[in-house]
């Protein structure tokens, strides 16, 4: 802390030296620059909410997923279980799993299905992304407990063509689509689509045990035989922008579907070889938004699906693999499935309704906004080969609603801002209880409600200071209730999960000359309670109402950039979440404020770019990256038990990457290479579970607008 | 450039300098007891092995805040007389072997990889028994594997359902016990629905009998004055005294995760080396105790076991599996006359509940047992003399349980 701080109190001096020397007058010029200069992504970062807004246009040469973009910003980690493709848990300054929500221009995403994840989404279809950390503006309708992030296409070309290809090591191929068309008369259209495939057959180290006795072999490198991933996805909009009723009304259609094969179990000391898990989605999509509607400065934006989603899992075989893809008929269990206890042919079949508007109404420095959000889930499986009773063989239904209201203040100058804010969360469910083989119907319902207030004041122009606070909960979802029909059984009795989220920031935006500088630290604190973890009981689990936590951590970012061709950006997240519950069941918990284990506390990211301007031809750009990304280790279990020696840690993480791109014609035409995990280093995200080594891939894209 | 690899993680270590401050812990001592124990942990439980000087001083505190070696998840614990076996559950599944050395305290002799393993006995001065049972409907076939403490890895396998009561039976065979006596292996099962675990046969008592160490099938024997002996979670089930005579115990309980009650809870003998049940002898435990259901027991001599027994009116649908479940205090400890057929309850034992395998230690007539009581608000030993019926204060459990407690030569 002490080191953070001096570092600090010793970058604003030397800005605030600067700044005396400028004159009066050439601050006023500066300002009117500024202000009427301010970029959307500028704009989003001044909001009084603490908030990360990555601009996604400049990596849009990259073959990145949106996942691999906010990996590399603060307070972010996305664990991965392997390579492309692969079950990942997305955490935002200690929250995990859920309790984050992401949206799509401020749609949920959360039902839409396994092949609309942020790790499927090419970076090429946003324009910039926002993570909004802990406190959660109203326009994002939902019982985020740790905060929301929010994927913003690009929303002001009327027309353009967005196509690239890419190829790369492990046979990974992926292609993406972005294109608009906007006729005189108004009417618009909208086409996306991607594709990604990857054999992902990179090697792992393993010990391959001596099938007769057990015992394992010497570490050996083994290729991945049974990894590969595939997701497509096509989205078509139509409609019509700038008319008397609407400034933008669009009907469209989502269409994408994902096959998975599953290599191993929960850590690689489980082979498989032939299971496989598929999705399909169908949505259908409603866009409308209209200004000044009735009277000048009412916005009213609405937004509608229905997503129809069907995911399946296939563990059908009786084979026991080994490393080698080998595999032998099982001696006995030969009616379990590679993975599950038994041979299952699982079916969801899941519906969700979604509907939203906002009303907000701006009134010189006044801004009030209404917000009212509502989702019905259904889901429904079966097992057609399964002798059992299966869960879900009765629908299950939750309906949900949240409204949020919103007053915000903005002083004349804009010099300082405040937004207080309130949302109702309700949710009624109901569900069959199918453990065991019994039925009982069973209800639960929920109304819980939250608060919230941010305020920012500008020290100086350049000098920001933003604190905010969420009195938040989560309502607990279809998966967390009902269970997946498997191992993981349901808990009627779950109760929503609960937080106060405080954060507190300094962000410095100076341009001097040819150099700018930018800097942003943030102090974030959390106290939540009831939250929802994974319990197992020997190989079954289910979601419990469990931990108590508080988090408090610091994250920070660093950036300079001279002449608008080196770049340089650091930054850094340290969050420490401990253990505050005392007793567990009426027994004393002996890790009480101990350090939450199996969660990365301390990370960070460099990023280094280099600009060589009309490069053999006149507007043709020359650009060299290269970063580095790390994660201490961590425990796996209680870092406070256990003998040091004997622990199990998730290693160290250290990785850097590097790439060159040639845009020619003004970004029309673009070649790109890289390479990630230069030193070809073993990582892991997840015990035991070896993420790729060293990659490399081309891209090619075309760009016209 | 390799310097600048490191400039991210330099400039990130320092910035929190400030924050971290490691906690610091007491020595780990190097007795040769050795104790496993099982803690709150992230997703469910934490188990560690440790060593202990002695575990029937009250002063003495079991923890394992820096101390004790780190298991990958929910383990069976299992020992031979040079070795302790833990036997972790979920993936991979991983058999491990630790033996006591010198000043070093616990060292790792060996593990090896297993498919199932439920149910384990102590075979001979090396050897283990463990048997792994069909968890899920359609598959009947149990594995029998010999594991040993020298090569540490499964030397004998054998499948065998364990019985088919017919050629149309759709019930799991659960293993629940096994005990070795002249070169033979008594193996007790209770029946169950694969995937429910209905209890659907409850009017017999079984118990199939193998030679050791061939392992070749011999018989089932069968008796209906009592119901099945044992249930899931390897408990003893089945105890050898002194002349080779081995008793079995048969819950017939909900909290031992039966779903119908059909008999009383009883004891049966197999005289030293028989293929059968003795005709002559049967203990109705819970006529005897006014409607107690005795779940496990460990023999202390002289015809006395120690077990635990749940109390008389608490044996409902509502504390199904109860026996398992630590912080569902229904359990009593008792001493059981084998020979004089009473019951005794052991005084000094907070009210407590069950636990997976049951575990105790048997050392010069005293009965060592790992008591979690959320009635006490602690877990803790229990010294237990059966010639007495009284138990005292042993050492302070931080956890929630020890899952076992074993003592192996230096």
């Amino acid at each position: 802390m002490k080191y953070l701080a001096t570092s600090f109190l010793l970058l604003i001096s030397a800005a605030a030296l600067a700044q005396q020397q400028d004159t009066i007058a050439r601050k006023k010029a500066l300002r009117a620059v500024e202000v009427t200069g301010k970029t959307r992504l500028r704009k989003a970062k001044e909001q009084a909410f603490t908030i990360t807004a990555v601009d996604a246009r400049q990596l849009h040469n990259t073959t990145s997923n949106i996942n691999q973009v906010l990996n590399r910003t603060s307070g972010v980690r996305i664990r991965e279980e392997g390579g492309l493709g692969s079950t990942y848990s997305f955490s935002l300054n200690g929250f995990t799993g859920k309790q984050v929500k992401f949206f799509l221009d401020g749609v949920p995403m959360d039902n839409f299905g396994s092949s609309l994840t942020l790790n499927n989404l090419p970076v090429n279809m946003a324009e910039r992304i926002e993570v909004y950390k802990g406190v959660v503006p109203i326009h994002l309708g939902s019982d985020a407990l740790g905060g929301a992030v929010n994927v913003i296409t690009n929303q002001h070309i009327k027309k353009y063509l967005d196509v690239s290809y890419s190829y790369g090591s492990f046979n990974t191929h992926l292609a993406s689509l972005n294109a608009r068309h906007t006729t005189s008369s108004g009417l618009m259209i909208n086409v996306s689509a991607f594709h990604n495939y990857s054999d992902n057959s990179y090697k792992v180290n393993v010990e391959i045990p001596d099938p007769e006795t057990g015992i394992f072999g010497p570490e050996q490198k083994v290729r991945r035989f049974h990894d590969a991933y595939r997701s497509t996805m096509g989205q078509v909009e139509l409609g019509v922008v700038n008319k008397k009723y609407a400034d933008k009304l669009l009907f469209g259609l989502i269409a994408a579907d994902n096959r998975k094969e599953l290599q191993t179990g929960i850590s690689m000391d489980q082979v498989a070889g032939m299971a496989f898990n598929t999705s399909q989605s169908f949505i259908p999509t409603f866009k409308y938004r209209k200004e000044n509607l009735f009277t000048e400065g009412l916005t009213l934006v609405a937004n509608a699906n229905y997503s129809f989603v069907k995911a399946g899992i296939t563990d059908t075989s009786s084979r026991k693999y080994d490393w080698y893809g080998n595999y032998t008929p099982k001696s006995s269990s030969s009616t379990s499935g590679e993975i599950y206890y038994n041979k299952t042919l699982f079916r969801f079949r899941d519906r969700n309704a979604f509907a939203m508007a906002n009303l907000s109404y701006a009134l010189g420095q006044h801004a009030f906004s209404l917000n009212h959000t509502y989702n019905r889930f259904r889901r429904q499986g079966e097992d057609p080969i399964s002798k059992y009773p299966i869960p879900f063989s009765e629908p299950n239904i939750i309906s949900k609603h949240v409204s949020g209201l919103a007053y915000t203040y903005t002083a004349a100058d804009n010099r300082w801002s405040a937004t207080v804010f309130g949302k109702l969360f309700s949710q009624s469910a109901s569900t069959v209880n199918a453990e065991w083989g019994g039925y009982e119907p069973l209800q639960a319902s929920y109304t819980k409600a939250g608060y919230g207030a941010a305020a920012t004041f500008h020290v100086f122009p350049w000098a920001q200071l933003k604190a905010s606070y969420e009195n938040t909960w989560r309502m607990p979802e279809g998966e967390e209730m009902f269970g997946n029909g498997l191992l993981l059984v349901n808990n009627p009795a779950l109760k929503p999960e609960h937080s106060h989220n405080i954060n507190a920031g300094l962000l410095l935006i100076k341009t001097l000359g040819l150099h700018r500088l930018e800097g942003e630290v943030n102090y974030i604190y959390r106290k939540a309670g009831d939250f929802i973890r994974l319990e197992s009981d020997g190989q079954i689990s289910r979601y419990s109402n469990l931990d108590s936590v508080r988090t408090s951590g610091v994250e920070w970012t660093v950036k300079y950039v001279y002449n608008k061709a080196f770049s340089f950006e650091l930054n850094g997240t340290y969050q420490n979440t401990l253990n505050v519950k005392e007793f567990d069941k009426g027994i004393r918990n002996y890790t009480y404020w101990d350090r939450l284990p199996n969660t990365p506390y301390l990370f960070g990211n460099l990023d280094l770019g280099y600009r060589f301007s009309n490069v053999l031809r006149s507007g043709n750009v020359l650009s060299l990256n290269a970063g580095a990304t790390f994660v201490e280790e961590f425990y796996l279990y209680w870092p406070s038990q256990g003998s040091a020696g004997s622990k199990f840690i998730i290693p160290e993480q250290f990785t850097q990457h590097a790439g060159v791109t040639y845009s020619m014609q003004n970004g029309k035409y673009n070649v790109s290479f890289a390479c990630t995990n230069l030193s070809d280093a073993r990582v892991y995200d997840n015990f035991k579970l070896q993420k790729p080594g060293r990659a490399f891939n081309v891209k090619l894209r075309y760009f016209l607008h | 450039m390799r310097s600048l690899y490191y400039l991210p993680a330099l400039v990130l270590l320092l910035a929190v300098t400030g924050c971290y401050k490691p906690k610091s812990f007491p020595r780990a001592t190097a007795g040769n007891y050795i104790v496993a124990l099982r803690t709150n942990g992230p997703s469910g439980t934490s188990d560690y092995l440790l060593t202990v000087d002695g575990i029937d001083n009250d002063s003495t505190v079991i923890s394992a805040a820096g101390n004790g070696i780190e298991q990958l998840g929910w383990c069976y614990f299992s020992a031979t007389a040079n070795a302790a076996f833990s036997f972790n559950y979920g993936s991979p599944n991983i058999g491990t072997a630790y033996g006591i050395s010198g000043s070093n305290g616990l060292t790792e002799k060996g593990s090896f990889s297993f498919d199932r393993m439920d149910c384990f006995a102590t075979a001979d001065a090396s050897s283990l028994i463990a048997i792994g049972a069909p968890w899920g409907g359609g598959s009947y076939d149990c594995e029998i594997h010999v594991v040993d403490d020298i090569s540490v890895g499964i030397v004998k396998r054998k499948i065998s359902p364990l019985y088919r009561m017919s050629a149309n039976d759709t019930l799991n065979k659960w293993p629940s016990s096994i005990v070795v006596n002249d070169g033979k292996m008594y193996v007790s099962f209770y029946p169950l629905e694969g995937v429910s675990w209905e209890t659907a046969e409850t009017d017999t008592a079984f118990v199939s009998i193998y030679t050791y160490p061939g392992l070749d099938s011999l018989t089932t024997i069968k008796d209906t004055r009592t119901g099945p002996i044992g249930y899931y979670g390897n408990p003893v089930s089945m105890v050898k005294a002194e002349n080779g005579d081995i008793y079995t115990i048969s819950p017939n309980s909900y909290a031992a995760g039966y779903t119908q009650v059909t008999k009383p809870s009883g004891i049966l003998r197999i005289r030293n080396g028989q293929l059968q049940f003795d005709d002559s002898y049967f203990f109705d435990v819970e006529a005897a105790t006014g409607g107690g259901k005795l779940l496990s027991a460990h023999y202390a001599g002289n015809g006395l076991l120690v077990g635990q027994m749940v109390i008389p009116g608490e044996d409902t649908q509502t504390n199904l599996w109860g026996a398992l479940t630590p912080t569902t205090p229904i359990c009593k400890l008792v001493v059981v006359d084998v020979y004089n057929k009473t019951v005794t309850d052991v005084s000094g034992v907070p009210l407590h509940g069950g636990q997976f395998s049951t575990p105790a230690f048997v050392e010069e007539g005293l009965v060592y047992f790992s008591i979690t009581s959320t009635v006490a608000g602690e877990a803790r030993v229990y010294v237990v003399d059966p010639v007495t019926a009284t138990a005292k204060k042993g050492a302070k459990i931080e956890g929630v349980e020890l899952p076992g407690i074993f003592k192996v030569a230096k």
